[in-house]
């Protein structure tokens, strides 16, 4: 790797991010094409201001931004808890037992390769359109690398550990409590991730077709009303809110894991 | 909580010697596979164990040493024969029989120091603050008081074996059953490693049956020493070691055991079953 002065270090990684949005700014300013939908850099801020703070009448986005995150927002959490349980539960019980995986895991395969989108009827027809849907399909969808990621651990967890356990006195339900998903534990949380970024691909999906609220909807609705700008800044906060959440799974997973470091803990 | 994976057999004819004794060995043998494939590990083996006696067990590579403890601690069943803790069967793991494996991964590695003795104590039950007073007595044992809330990646090899021999005498494991405690250790913290558990022996005096392939490190640990010969594993000798503690490795009734040590594993003559 190259060694530098930090803040020239930070200019590099800044720089070509910088010119993608002047090269944008610049063409569109100039071509306006896209039939002139495609909005500038500085429009879609713009838009995105007046979506979060409001002060725009007659702009029926201005300042429903928060609501439309809460609602989006609370729909990722519940169908992640979801699918983040029963994952760690069903992986525990594939990984853990000969007969429990002969009998779940077929079922859990025959599933895997079918697309979360092509559950969308189904969806709605249990749950009709609203959050139940969105919840239905970013929790059956992030249940997958969460169940695969919990087995893989499960299995690999050492003898030694297993006839330490049985040799200090613990039983079968302390056992799995305390040693099973512990050494488990590092396979568990990169399935954890992995689940967290499919739940906002999701949740984004789900709320195009099957809800009336939230930032998937608006950003598809935002279609209809050609209002390219509010798109992009939809776009900017699934982005960041992705990207956040992907940063707290990973502080939660270096905390968890603290004792892997050899360092001073 | 004792009786767990113990089993009282009805009869318990082989509790005859006058003296005390903790452990029966009696005709063990454990042959892997059936038909022409088979493989016999263990053969025909017979001792005893006193209680707070230090017995080694000597032998090459893949002379049955670990299959022996294994069987011992429980976790493998013997082909013919058994072992008995007084006179109940030895029939799965149990808490008075504490094992100290080859491997120090073998620790919880997730838990602190602190949490991997306390281990045993919490699955027994017992109330926490007799858990904290009797972990911290066993730390001071084996002096790792100041490392309590280290995690076992953060210690050397030597201090991670100590943990794991912590973490069983805080059971009051009445046996000790070690398999090559310390051979990834180097010769210097493996000689401090030696000092260090003969001294938490004399002070806390359960009976420890330790397995290792060095002739110098079973003759300065026991007070008998099991010599084994390969495939499949029988005893060769028993020899007893009737030195006083520390013991001199250079001294020349030492070396007059080396050399005798030696040469029954050098000797190639194998009795045929």
């Amino acid at each position: 790797m190259t060694t530098g002065i930090p803040w020239a270090a930070a200019a590099r990684r800044m720089a070509t991010p910088a010119i993608v949005l002047i090269i944008w700014q610049a063409s569109v300013g100039a071509f306006r094409f896209g039939s002139g939908f495609i909005p500038m850099p500085s429009e879609a801020v713009q838009s995105l201001a007046i979506w979060i703070f409001g002060g725009a009448t007659g702009d029926r986005y201005s300042g429903t931004w928060v609501a439309s995150v809460e609602a989006s927002f609370g729909r990722v959490i519940s169908g992640f808890i979801v699918a983040s349980l029963m994952g760690i539960l069903i992986g525990m019980l594939i990984g853990r037992s000969r007969v429990l995986s002969d009998l779940i895991d077929p079922l859990v395969q025959a599933l895997r390769p079918i697309p979360v989108s092509a559950w969308v009827p189904f969806s709605l027809v249990f749950f009709g359109i609203g959050p139940g849907a969105a919840i239905f399909l970013v929790a059956l969808g992030a249940f997958f690398p969460v169940v695969l990621n919990t087995v893989s651990g499960a299995r690999q967890v050492s003898v030694l550990h297993l006839r330490s356990s049985r040799m200090l006195g613990a039983g079968a339900l302390r056992s799995v409590l305390l040693v099973v998903i512990p050494s488990a534990s590092p396979s568990i949380l990169v399935g954890l991730r992995l689940a967290m970024g499919l739940s906002w691909v999701l949740l984004i999906v789900a709320e195009m077709v099957a809800v009336k609220s939230g930032l998937g909807y608006e950003l598809w609705n935002a279609y209809y009303y050609s209002r390219m700008d509010v798109i992009v800044a939809a776009m900017l906060t699934i982005g960041v809110l992705g990207f956040l959440s992907d940063r707290v799974i990973v502080m939660i997973s270096n905390y968890v894991l603290r004792w892997q470091s050899p360092e001073k803990g | 909580m004792a009786a767990r994976g113990m089993s009282v057999s009805t009869s318990t004819n082989w509790v005859t010697s006058d003296r005390e004794t903790l452990v029966f060995v009696r005709d063990l043998a454990r042959t892997y596979g059936s038909g022409p494939g088979a493989v016999q590990a263990l053969a025909s083996v017979s001792f005893d164990i006193a209680p707070a006696e230090f017995i080694t067990i000597l032998g090459p590579s893949g002379c049955g040493k670990t299959t022996l403890l294994n069987i011992i601690a429980g976790f493998d069943t013997a082909s013919e024969g058994f072992a008995a803790m007084g006179d109940a069967k030895i029939v799965g793991p149990s808490s008075r029989l504490g094992v100290v494996f080859q491997d120090s991964s073998a620790l919880f590695s997730w838990f602190t120091v602190r949490g991997n003795i306390a281990f045993g104590p919490r699955a027994a039950g017992r109330p926490s603050a007799e858990i904290a007073a009797r972990v911290n007595a066993v730390l001071d044992l084996v002096g790792l008081t100041e490392f309590a809330d280290k995690y076992p990646l953060q210690l050397s090899g030597g201090m991670r074996q100590l943990v794991a021999i912590a973490r069983v005498l805080v059971m009051d494991a009445e046996l000790l059953l070690m398999d090559e405690p310390f051979a990834a250790l180097d010769a210097i913290a493996r000689q401090r490693m030696q000092e260090r558990l003969v001294e938490i022996w004399t002070r806390t005096k359960p009976a420890i049956l330790f397995i290792t392939h060095s002739v110098d490190e079973a003759l300065y640990l026991g007070d008998r020493v099991i010599v084994m010969t390969g495939r499949p594993g029988r005893i060769r000798e028993i020899l007893d070691i009737n030195l006083a503690r520390p013991r001199d490795l250079a001294a020349p009734a030492f070396n007059d055991l080396r050399a005798k040590a030696l040469s029954l594993l050098r000797s190639t003559k194998e009795v045929e079953p």
